[in-house]
């Protein structure tokens, strides 16, 4: 390579690399070196052809250049045929490689077969359906939380404002209607709090006696209960249980479920159970908003029910 | 894209290069926004590349821009006698030449995209576009197709 003046080196950039002359160097293609066109032979002239194509083609800014076209006509001249060189290229390059036609981006052409799979629509996403089942997982449950509380609302009205037990108390009382009268949704739903008929067996299990009464009027801590039903052990006349909550709404029909021990005849006490269930047991039963009473130091239990309650439905 | 991979030279089946271009960028992680350019480009190029590696090219670029090319209209006929000086000097024009020229005239990309598409310095791109234009330039001159 021939030494390049600095002015010219300055446009031609850092060596691509590609071994090839860079432009200005008199080596490129055999053709004369464009910059010495104005000035005397081997006296490159400070606006060669190498300055102004970079120039033209926007690859260096040039502000002496741009003073210098403002003032010098020729000059101008020349760069106006440099680029009108360079339209020429482009429209050469046009010609020789062809746009395709308006056809080629069709994606229904054969030309892209192989491109099929990408342009088909997504296949439908099933998990939609499985969002649906997820949806309603969460919502079945809600559902039937409100029906219960809504049961309770409406047994609640038509028992009428006599009773005096708590809210919780009346909610457990009237779940375990709920499901005497057949309304099993509470149930299926899994609500926590709910005395179902499984619920009973298994406490039936753990007592000695059951049976359903009536409450009577209640006096000087004790309370009357007249058995209705028996359901297990035995039981005669009338059964008195000291209160240790609050007595029972008298003509209120009633589950009890005591500690072994048989049951006399008005005035009886029962006898303390050696069975008896354990602390863990009653809090369950506790829990679910019954009242406990004490009969003679036996832990009983007196789940009020509804009077129109199905003993047929809720009593195995 | 198709006229790029064309002139790029590298491959006698152009469409096959597309559409590997194509799904190539269906699979991608796409680039942020401000580098999908050049990012995109030389992934063409790239493509390009690849293909040209597997299936060798049968015939030089020259003679098949020469099949390609269309009938023009007689009032075309001094410009079109023209043709074969530039379609001789695209064919000598080193491939990374002729894709600085193809990036610049066909994508209109700026000098800085044709960098990163090509993966070089911009002054490197400066230095190629020139000495791709200024040969092209002669061509049409030698042949005595310019402007005085």
């Amino acid at each position: 390579m021939t030494d390049v003046p600095d002015d010219q080196r300055r446009l031609h950039g850092p060596d691509d690399g590609t071994g090839r002359d860079a432009p200005g160097n008199g080596a490129s293609g055999g053709a004369p070196d464009e910059g010495v066109r104005d000035g005397a032979p081997g006296e490159a002239t400070p606006y060669d052809d190498d300055r102004l194509l970079a120039y033209a083609l926007g690859l260096e800014d040039d502000a002496e250049l741009e003073a210098a076209l403002a003032t010098d006509d020729g000059l101008g001249r020349r760069l106006e045929a440099l680029r009108a060189g360079l339209d020429d290229v482009g429209a050469g390059l046009e010609r020789l490689v062809p746009a395709p036609d308006e056809t080629y981006a069709d994606p229904a052409a054969a030309r892209w077969d192989g491109l099929r799979p990408f342009f088909a629509p997504p296949p439908e996403r099933r998990p939609a359906r499985r969002s649906l089942f997820g949806r309603w997982r969460v919502l079945v449950p809600v559902i039937g939380a409100i029906l219960a509380v809504a049961l309770v609302g409406a047994f609640a009205l038509r028992d009428g404002p006599v009773d005096t037990r708590t809210a919780s108390e009346e909610a457990g009382t009237l779940e375990s209607a709920g499901d005497s009268v057949g309304a099993p949704a509470a149930e299926a739903d899994g609500v926590k709090g709910t005395y179902s008929a499984k619920d009973l067996a298994a406490d039936l299990e753990m007592y000695e006696t059951a049976f359903v009464a009536r409450a009577g009027e209640a006096a000087d801590g004790r309370q009357r209960f007249t058995v209705v039903r028996q359901i297990k052990g035995t039981v005669t006349g009338d059964v008195y249980l000291e209160v240790v909550d609050q007595p029972i709404p008298a003509e209120t029909l009633t589950l009890v479920m005591l500690g072994a021990g048989p049951l006399g005849a008005e005035g009886a006490t029962p006898t303390p159970a050696p069975t008896a269930p354990d602390a863990e047991a009653l809090q369950r039963i506790r829990a679910t908003a019954f009242l406990t009473l004490d009969a003679a130091g036996v832990q009983a239990v007196v789940i009020p029910l509804p009077s129109d309650v199905d003993l047929d439905g809720l009593l195995p | 894209m198709h006229r790029i991979l064309f002139l790029q030279g590298y491959c006698d089946e152009v469409d096959d290069a597309v559409q590997e271009v194509f799904i190539k960028v269906f699979r991608a992680e796409l680039p942020a926004e401000e580098v999908f350019l050049g990012w995109f480009y030389r992934l063409i190029l790239n493509t390009g590349r690849d293909l040209g590696r597997r299936r060798r090219t049968r015939q030089g670029l020259a003679q098949r821009l020469e099949q390609v090319a269309p009938a023009r209209p007689h009032d075309e006929a001094p410009k079109v006698a023209a043709d074969p000086a530039l379609r001789a000097a695209l064919g000598d024009l080193a491939p990374d030449l002729r894709e600085a020229v193809a990036l610049r005239y066909f994508a209109d990309l700026p000098l800085e995209a044709i960098a990163a598409a090509q993966d070089v310095p911009l002054g490197t791109v400066k230095s190629r576009l020139h000495t791709a234009i200024k040969r092209l330039r002669e061509a049409l001159e030698t042949c005595g197709y310019a402007h005085d």
